[in-house]
């Protein structure tokens, strides 16, 4: 159940009109079995997975909290973490490391027969692992009280508007909005609409029309492209997938606000970064604090204090090599990883002595900041070469067609064309928003300036329905 | 008035003008909607063809297809071989909407002659590669808007249209004029806005085709089986015709054996003597020398079979019977 398709909304109509009608209590049960029914649409099978891992976490985290020993705290913790772990170890990335070890065996001469066991993957389960992690981990540091109430925890794991791509919310944000009764505030209607409408622009005008025009490059032999047709293929998928993931978290957020209750922001115009660190402060924003809190803090914390320079460069490509492999089980998601914990790295070293804070940041003269911008968003798309290349092969033939081969063709100026007409108006767009430090802007002016935008959405969502309609990338993460 | 009220009331405003400006695309299209293509323009004249179709005097020959029939069929020249090899009088009419498979051929066949009892003696139904397989889906916005009238909707969405998604577009382009026109609208738009559109969307095309292919379900063709056994109830005599391309594609024996069971004829032309790749406008299309050529080839292999009776008539390209 696609937010972009017509069952969703008949779903959501349904959801809403119940929703108004019943009580707090009623709210909650009625969103859990919604939750419930709109995972199942997807496999129901993997619903009996999210109730397991629901259970365990449920009763582990009481455990905790009725403990007295630290040592039986942790042993409830770990062997939650555990579980949880390895559900997502045994679908996301057994067949990967299993290919990997056999074939350094066979490297080394040993012929190693490991079981190739190839799992469907169960939409969403890197999200609702991370999510109940976070949860049992504020749980364990005393941070948050463990959820006595099933429903609301269940609810809390299940919340379908973010419940297969996110945004990962907290539950110290999440939990107390399920547990008391909400509210109906005077501004959720207008804050849903944009959401949503902007959420529906980038996923199906933008992401999902130039996802036919990166696919057509991404599965050609690259040894055919030009570099230039290359360089089309990469800033294709840049705005792709910026407008898939994050267009999926606007219309989460959207549909949330519609039921009274607030998600994390998740993206806050990430290719106006002028930095490797501003850009992780802007992309995917609830993974990145996720793991900032959960790992690369934990990681500088152990030891001697404060941590040595080797130590914080150590822990940043380590968080960034997981964060990468969290995308994804192969070499080339391992490889945007590292890539990105080096970035962050050669800033940190060149940065050491001006720190670029965002106070300096904003009195940057616009020339200034407009070329950080235009190198830092290369730096991305190079980064999305190894993001989005079926093999590393791929990626060293493309980048040496780019610097090899770079002649314009018809098929370069189309591609073009097309991104400018795509993304375009949303990169104009998106500029105003960077300019006024306001993401929501829009529903600050006017309403006719409003009325006009959202009818420019509408007419470019009937007017131009994308070749193929696509998934949301980030349900295979 | 709460200020949640008011403001949910203010907001409302901005969603009634977004309304207003869908509506009024809407009236815009239905003014304009028959210059949007030339294909939008045939698909409008096809009331007007059943109706010529049945007028006419002669053995009523009606050749259905997509755009290779309105590029490769040249009617003139057909009339012509099938009067010189002693088939007269005949009355010729086309039917070739844009990008078409055999479900939207089934559909419009059933809504325009069968539908209206405009029925013609022989159908030549034109088809190449997989246009004739069940896997071929079929596009439930021009179904909607083009191929039915609310008697036929039980059939069609028993049949044709069986997943939610899909209903949802059949029912609203069966409503709306922008909704069932937008793809057009698409192509129109970017082909104005994007330099070498049309070559790009073909690349972009191929590469999505071939990737559908990849994941096609095993062939069959049951629907063409169907086609075949409603057109013989009605006393139609069907002769399926293999169209040609610039790279000959592999043709389904099974394709001959279903067509000819059912007691109808086969024509195998994708091989026409005469016909080189110089002849195609593009991958696809016959440009008009090719079109005049093999339209010669086609007249004088229809009168060897219109003449016969029914179950004996499957042809090749050299136009001798298979099983005399």
């Amino acid at each position: 159940m696609l937010f972009n398709s017509y069952i969703f909304w008949v779903f959501f109509s349904v959801v809403f009109v119940l929703y108004r009608r019943l009580g707090h209590r009623g709210q909650n049960y009625m969103l859990l079995v919604a939750s419930y029914v709109f995972y199942a649409y997807w496999d129901w099978r993997f619903l009996f997975l999210m109730l397991f891992s629901t259970v365990i976490d449920y009763a582990a985290a009481i455990l905790i909290a009725q403990s007295l020993s630290r040592q039986r705290r942790k042993t409830f913790l770990v062997t939650s973490i555990v579980i949880q772990l390895s559900l997502l170890g045994l679908f996301k990335y057994f067949g990967f490391f299993s290919e990997q070890l056999a074939s350094l065996f066979g490297f080394v001469g040993i012929p190693v027969y490991l079981p190739a066991l190839k799992f469907l993957l169960p939409v969403g389960i890197s999200f609702y692992t991370f999510q109940t992690m976070s949860y049992m981990i504020d749980v364990y540091r005393d941070e948050y009280k463990a959820e006595k109430n099933f429903v609301n925890f269940a609810l809390f794991v299940s919340f379908f508007p973010h419940l297969v791509a996110g945004p990962l919310v907290r539950a110290t944000k999440l939990l107390p909005q399920i547990a008391t009764p909400r509210v109906r505030r005077s501004d959720d209607f207008r804050e849903g609409l944009y959401y949503i409408a902007i959420g529906l622009f980038k996923k199906v005008f933008v992401g999902d029309n130039l996802a036919a025009l990166a696919n057509s490059i991404f599965q050609t032999n690259p040894g055919k492209l030009t570099g230039i047709e290359c360089i089309v293929g990469i800033y294709a998928f840049a705005f792709q997938i910026y407008c898939d993931f994050s267009g999926y978290s606007s219309i989460a957020q959207g549909l949330a606000k519609w039921l009274n209750i607030d998600l994390t922001t998740n993206f806050n115009l990430p290719y106006f970064a002028t930095s490797p660190t501003d850009f992780w402060r802007r992309w995917h924003i609830s993974l990145s604090t996720w793991f900032r809190d959960y790992l690369y803090i934990p990681l500088l914390k152990r030891g001697a204090q404060p941590a040595s320079q080797a130590r914080l460069f150590v822990s940043l490509i380590a968080v960034m090599l997981l964060s990468g492999l969290w995308h994804g089980a192969a070499w080339t998601f391992v490889l945007w990883g590292l890539y990105h914990g080096l970035l962050l790295v050669g800033y940190r070293l060149i940065s050491k002595k001006k720190t670029a804070r965002a106070e300096e940041q904003a009195s940057l003269p616009l020339a200034g900041f407009l070329v950080r911008i235009v190198v830092m968003f290369h730096l991305v798309c190079l980064g999305w070469l190894l993001f989005r290349a079926e093999s590393i092969n791929q990626v060293g033939i493309m980048l040496s067609r780019i610097v090899l081969d770079f002649h314009w063709t018809p098929f370069a100026s189309s591609g073009f064309a097309m991104i400018l007409f795509f993304a375009g108006p949303l990169v104009i767009y998106e500029f105003w928003l960077e300019r006024r430090h306001d993401v929501l802007s829009l529903i600050r002016i006017d309403w006719r300036a409003r009325a006009l935008v959202y009818s420019y959405c509408s007419l470019m969502l009937l007017f131009f329905p994308p070749p193929v309609s696509n998934v949301f990338i980030y349900f295979q993460f | 008035m709460s200020s949640s009220t008011s403001s949910f009331r203010a907001e409302l405003k901005v969603v009634v003008v977004v309304l207003l400006v869908l509506a009024g695309s809407e009236v815009v299209l239905r003014l304009t909607e028959q210059f949007l293509s030339r294909d939008l323009k045939h698909l409008q004249e096809i009331p007007a063809i059943s109706q010529s179709l049945i007028a006419g005097k002669g053995e009523r020959i009606l050749f259905l297809g997509n755009s290779q029939v309105r590029a490769g069929i040249n009617p003139e020249v057909i009339e012509q071989e099938l009067k010189a090899n002693g088939v007269a009088p005949v009355h010729i009419e086309r039917v070739f909407p844009d990008s078409t498979s055999l479900p939207d051929w089934n559909r419009a066949f059933k809504h325009y002659f069968v539908g209206t009892s405009r029925l013609p003696e022989v159908l030549v139904l034109c088809f190449s590669d997989i246009a004739l397989q069940d896997s071929n889906g079929i596009d439930p916005t021009r179904l909607g808007h083009y191929y039915s009238s609310p008697g036929e909707m039980p059939e069609i969405l028993d049949q044709d249209v069986r997943e939610f998604e899909s209903r949802a577009e059949f029912i609203l382009a069966s409503l709306s004029y922008s909704f069932a026109n937008r793809t057009r609208i698409r192509t129109r738009a970017l082909d104005l806005i994007v330099p070498s559109y049309r070559d790009g969307a073909q690349r972009i095309n191929r590469d999505m085709k071939r990737e559908r292919s990849g994941m096609l379900a095993k062939k069959s063709y049951g629907r063409l089986s169907r086609f075949l056994a409603m057109a013989k109830e009605r006393g139609v005599r069907v002769i399926v015709v293999a169209m040609p391309q610039p790279v000959v594609y592999s043709l389904d024996p099974e394709i001959k054996l279903i067509v000819e069971t059912a007691g109808m004829s086969f024509l195998d032309c994708r091989n026409v003597d005469g016909i080189s790749p110089a002849n195609f406008a593009d991958e696809m299309h016959l440009a008009t020398s090719g079109a005049v050529v093999y339209s010669r080839f086609l007249g004088r292999a229809l009168a060897n079979l219109i003449g016969k009776p029914e179950t004996q008539g499957s042809l090749t390209s050299d136009a001798r019977p298979i099983f005399p």
